[in-house]
């Protein structure tokens, strides 16, 4: 942890607050007890001897008179000192959660989970390193992630590349539990909230779960048979086509006059369609003639409503 | 009272002035003494600095000036983190949001100064002198004029900056149109000028109400800046949304499709039921 110079390079220093910073260092770390504290200070090389545990309360107190809580030795810290804030901390700004929120809005617009998934663990470490409770909270809010439980949450990102057969508690939107059985697919990424999307042999079709309902991952076992997901080729016009983001799994087939012909793959119908109505009137599906009638028929019931 | 060491306290006490700013040598001396409330001289700050040196935190003198560079027992980044400052930074190198670089960078210099570790800051976007008065109107709320073009048409238009944003690996300028949160396509814009108005200073808040219905109304995660203003007996949700621009609010709202209803207010009815109709009328219906 420590690179010490040598005496010899140094001019004056203060033995003291070497040994505070030692022990500071060593709280930041982890939680101690004096005998901890005692022998890192004499394998650090710092001093030949062992000091007493009075002068080492005596550095816990000057530690506290800088503006650092420290916790008392108690059953719960294993009769350890526990640091639970100093002043040396990180202090982020309204500013700086804008940036990062930004940042993470415009770099997971596609559907590729991984990125988010750096952010989250990005800024849950920011968290970590500040003590300001309402900063914290707002760094872990800016994913959806938090909502998921963390053993869930591990288990499927360790999924990704096997061919494996998942069996899962899922809460539907009710809070209704059931078991799932699924071969795992892929894991997507849509409105900020994680999916995971496989075959289900039963009903054999293509099913997608979101991990914030998932309550636990109950086995995890390999598949022989290959799952291969049903995909939607779904090819429409989309005028005003400079003004639209183009995500990477949309093929531009052609553009004349600001009006593209694209083809994009999907393999979750209701996904398809969403995406489709929230292009309004640029976009104009060509085909499949289901997904045509299905967005027409949605406008129709919509045109009801706002009568 | 607590018995403390006032050496090892002066040394803290330096340590936490570098993690805000640097300081020439004589700078360091009036803070430290302010903070300590005794005259620290030269020679005692320069044993202070070489205490934490010895300690291997690396303070460096640059441009004059004291400067706390590393900190060996610092914060530490996964490997997963570390590619992602560089995705960044090469997501960051085309995109001219100078605010946020500015920001971002800021929180990258906090962050060194408490790692061992150098994370690479993103270099700063060429002057682009539209984004520099946008940015100049804002801080100092003027209302600017800005020329667009847009299928061959040029427009001049009054208003005032609100923010610099991207959609995709578009960026796009957010202004208060006629009281209208709007967002405008940055390669839309001709140019962008500062005018002799004072923005109105009121902060821009159309309400806007819709009922969120049956399984939506369960799943549903609120934006930031919504929030549920009534549940119905049978689960439907209202929400008021206060922040989000016109365009892609009604947008987002259609692929709700009749799980979602917009109640207020009437202008964005209309304006609803005309993007509807524009989209039927593609189908010919």
């Amino acid at each position: 942890m420590y690179t010490f110079q040598t005496k010899a390079e140094v001019t004056q220093i203060s033995l003291t607050g070497a040994r505070l910073i030692v022990i500071l260092g060593a709280l930041m770390v982890a939680p101690r007890d004096l005998n901890d504290l005692n022998t890192l200070i004499s394998e650090c090389g710092l001093v030949d001897k062992n000091y007493s545990n009075d002068t080492i309360r005596i550095a816990l107190s000057t530690l506290k008179a800088a503006g650092c809580v420290i916790s008392r030795p108690c059953k719960a810290t294993g009769f350890k000192y526990k640091l639970i804030s100093h002043p040396f901390a990180l202090s982020i700004s309204e500013e700086e959660i804008a940036a990062l929120k930004s940042l993470y809005a415009n770099m997971t617009r596609g559907s590729d989970y991984k990125i988010a998934v750096k952010f989250n663990e990005l800024f849950n470490t920011l968290a970590e390193h500040t003590f300001n409770r309402e900063t914290a909270g707002e760094l872990r809010n800016i994913t959806s992630f938090h909502k998921i439980e963390p053993a869930v949450y591990e288990a499927i990102l360790k999924e990704e590349g096997k061919n494996n057969i998942l069996s899962i508690i899922y809460a539907n939107p009710a809070k209704k539990l059931s078991e799932k059985k699924f071969v795992f697919g892929r894991i997507f990424l849509k409105s900020n909230k994680l999916y995971v999307e496989g075959y289900d042999l039963e009903t054999k079709k293509t099913v997608c779960y979101n991990l914030s309902r998932i309550r636990e991952v109950i086995s995890s076992l390999p598949c022989d048979a290959e799952y291969k997901p049903e995909v939607y080729k779904v090819k429409y016009l989309l005028k005003n086509y400079d003004h639209h983001p183009i995500d990477d799994d949309v093929r531009v087939e052609k553009v004349e006059h600001n009006v593209a012909t694209v083809e994009m793959e999907f393999t979750n119908k209701f996904f398809a369609v969403q995406h489709i109505l929230s292009l309004g009137a640029d976009c104009t599906v060509l085909e499949p003639q289901n997904i045509r009638d299905e967005v027409i028929a949605k406008l129709m019931e919509l045109r009801k409503i706002y009568a | 009272m607590l018995k403390v060491n006032i050496s090892s306290l002066r040394v803290l006490q330096m340590l936490q002035l570098l993690f805000e700013k640097d300081y020439t040598m004589n700078e360091l001396m009036a803070a430290l003494s302010k903070v300590s409330n005794e005259r620290c001289s030269n020679f005692l700050v320069s044993k202070y600095i070489n205490t934490c040196r010895f300690c291997g935190i690396d303070i460096q003198k640059i441009d004059g000036k004291y400067t706390l560079l590393k900190l060996p027992f610092g914060m530490e980044f996964s490997d997963d983190v570390l590619s992602l400052f560089d995705e960044i930074k090469q997501y960051s190198a085309n995109m001219r949001l100078g605010k946020n670089i500015r920001a971002y960078n800021s929180l990258l210099s906090k962050i060194n100064k408490r790692s061992d570790r150098y994370y690479a800051k993103i270099e700063p976007p060429a002057d682009d002198k539209n984004i520099q008065a946008f940015e100049f109107a804002i801080e100092n709320g003027w209302k600017i004029n800005m020329k667009l073009v847009s299928d061959g048409k040029e427009t001049s238009i009054l208003c005032e900056p609100l923010e610099l944003s991207c959609d995709g690996d578009k960026l796009v300028i957010i202004v208060n149109l006629n009281g209208e949160r709007t967002k405008i396509l940055y390669d839309d814009v001709v140019s962008i000028s500062v005018s002799d108005i004072k923005s109105s200073g009121n902060i821009l808040s159309t309400s806007v109400i819709f009922r969120l219905r049956n399984t939506l109304a369960r799943r549903y995660t609120l934006r930031p800046d919504e929030k549920v203003v009534g549940i119905d007996d049978d689960g439907s949700i209202t929400v008021l949304n206060k922040t989000e621009d016109k365009q892609s609010l009604l947008n987002r709202l259609l692929k709700y499709d009749s799980m979602c209803e917009l109640v207020s207010p009437r202008a964005y009815k209309k304006e609803m039921k005309s993007l509807i109709d524009n989209t039927l009328a593609n189908y010919g219906k």
